[in-house]
């Protein structure tokens, strides 16, 4: 009881100190929130690119419809596939002409239909990636009605050189950015810890237990983490509600930003802990 | 009660703070430690509770040696103890009343005997009437009974007062030093540092001279 009240009085009483903690923990998740929801962003573009890619394997001519349909089954059959759909030269050029149909007239020129009849594959979550889909696509290219088979390998490779940058720049920028915090706002704290150097001498002499004297100031840093991070997410939030008329994003779930505010109190924590430490196991009465 | 056995003490630099300290007070003792400034008198006392322990020899207050006690007895220890200093070390933010009640607060004493304990150790002091002043509106004499309100709020067997009546004019070091000796009448060991040997010629009693940390004079006992 007393170590909250004091942890409360104590935000009061060191008011700009506090503030400052306020707001370095604020500024440091608010950037850490803006980090995270760019990464959310980066990456739903990534997976909607890769839930985009389809395997087509394209069939040899004149094969009967029984075999076709025996080929069908046993592609479904192979892990992480989704859906297999028939294609046939009609609708393949059917396709073509819709897609390109500002050059119709030489379509409409062609004699016979050149384009082959084709299974297009699409792929179950989480078997996007490159190595997937290429083990996948070897499968396929085995049977012996596959002429051949097509997925985009330029692209995908592409797409998973970005996926890997992305994810060891965003574990960085985590780190760092974690880091950083706890260090500044165990700075931060350390302040309101020497401000009350008089009050810790003190219970130090009247033979207050050393989690007495700790604990007024580790709730004020857990009050101080849980104030900066409520801040900085009302504020994330804000910049999405304004932003959102001009870009189209994707918003992290509620849990994380439950998450955040969950960070910030533990933030707080380790850094009213490091400080209160440092100043007891270094100076004397 | 208090005894020092061959106590030594080295700061950085080789400065020798005590030197071979050998001293026992008993119970209801009232001793006052004397000597130039730097002789060694605050570090002594600070031995007392615990604050500073001895480079060689052994402290042993109230059945605690500073050999074995462990971290967490110390502030066990110290509740037992209370101590005063020249500049009074009053929370400048509480008023009177709550700067003896923090002293039971942060030691876990329930609320509803709190405020009965204070009143009583502000009445004994005499400055109840003052109870809700802050320290910047009380005299140095009065500031420092609020301070020995505090050390004695809990009842402690020793009362170490550091230059008490350093920065209190002469009416208020008399009041100050009668109250201290009230206290020593209840059974208290009440050791004053000082270096005012005036208020020793008024109120006789041992007095325990100490040079560059060694005892050069110890009276003994004096009723």
């Amino acid at each position: 009881m007393f170590a909250i009240r004091e942890g409360i009085i104590g935000l009061k009483r060191n008011g700009v100190v506090s503030l400052i903690a306020i707001g370095v923990i604020f500024f440091s998740l608010l950037l850490f929130s803006i980090f995270l929801v760019i990464t959310f962003n980066l990456f739903g573009v990534v997976k909607y690119a890769q839930s985009k890619v389809e395997i087509n394997a394209f069939l040899k001519d004149d094969i009967p419809s029984d075999s076709l349909k025996a080929l069908e089954e046993k592609i479904k059959k192979i892990s992480g596939v989704k859906s297999v759909q028939y294609v046939s030269r009609e609708d393949a050029l059917k396709e073509l002409k819709e897609e390109m149909s500002n050059v119709q007239e030489l379509l409409e020129a062609l004699e016979t239909n050149p384009l082959p009849s084709s299974f297009r594959i699409k792929l179950e979550e989480g078997y996007h990636s490159l190595k997937e889909i290429e083990d996948i696509a070897k499968k396929i290219s085995v049977f012996k009605e596959i002429e051949d088979v097509s997925y985009g390998k330029k692209f995908l490779t592409r797409l998973d050189t970005i996926v890997k940058i992305l994810f060891i720049f965003d574990i960085l920028v985590g780190l760092v950015i974690s880091i950083a915090s706890i260090f500044v706002v165990s700075n931060t704290i350390r302040l309101t810890v020497i401000s009350r150097k008089d009050s810790i001498e003190i219970m130090q002499l009247v033979g207050a237990t050393e989690r007495m004297i700790k604990a007024p100031f580790i709730i004020e840093g857990m009050t101080e983490g849980f104030l900066g991070s409520i801040i900085s997410v009302i504020t994330i939030y804000g910049i999405f509600i304004i932003t959102r008329r001009y870009f189209q994003f994707y918003f992290p779930h509620i849990y994380i930003l439950i998450g955040i505010v969950i960070f910030g109190i533990i933030l707080g924590f380790i850094g009213s802990r490091n400080a209160v430490n440092a100043y007891l196991s270094g100076g004397n009465l | 009660m208090i005894e020092f056995r061959n106590v030594s003490k080295v700061f950085q630099k080789n400065w020798v703070a005590l030197k071979d300290i050998n001293l026992t007070i008993k119970k209801g003792e009232f001793v006052y430690i004397i000597g130039p400034s730097g002789a060694g008198k605050s570090t002594l006392l600070r031995h007392i509770y615990f604050d500073l322990f001895p480079d060689k020899g052994d402290v042993i207050v109230s059945g605690f040696s500073s050999l074995v006690v462990r971290k967490q007895d110390i502030p066990i220890i110290r509740r037992k103890i209370g101590v005063i200093f020249q500049d009074f070390k009053l929370l400048k933010d509480k008023n009177v009343f709550e700067n003896v009640a923090f002293a039971l607060e942060v030691t876990g004493t329930p609320r509803r005997k709190i405020k009965e304990l204070v009143l009583n150790a502000l009445a004994e002091v005499g400055i109840s009437h003052k109870r809700h002043a802050f320290p910047y509106q009380l005299s140095g004499g009065e500031q420092q009974k609020v301070a020995i309100a505090r050390a004695i709020v809990r009842e402690p067997i020793i009362l170490l007062a550091d230059e008490p009546t350093g920065n209190i004019d002469v009416e208020g070091s008399q009041e100050i030093l009668n109250l201290l000796k009230e206290i020593n009448t209840k059974g208290t060991i009440v050791v004053i540092a000082t270096h005012q040997l005036d208020l020793i010629k008024k109120h006789p009693k041992r007095v325990i001279k100490i040079e560059e940390g060694c005892i050069v004079e110890d009276t003994g006992v004096r009723h």
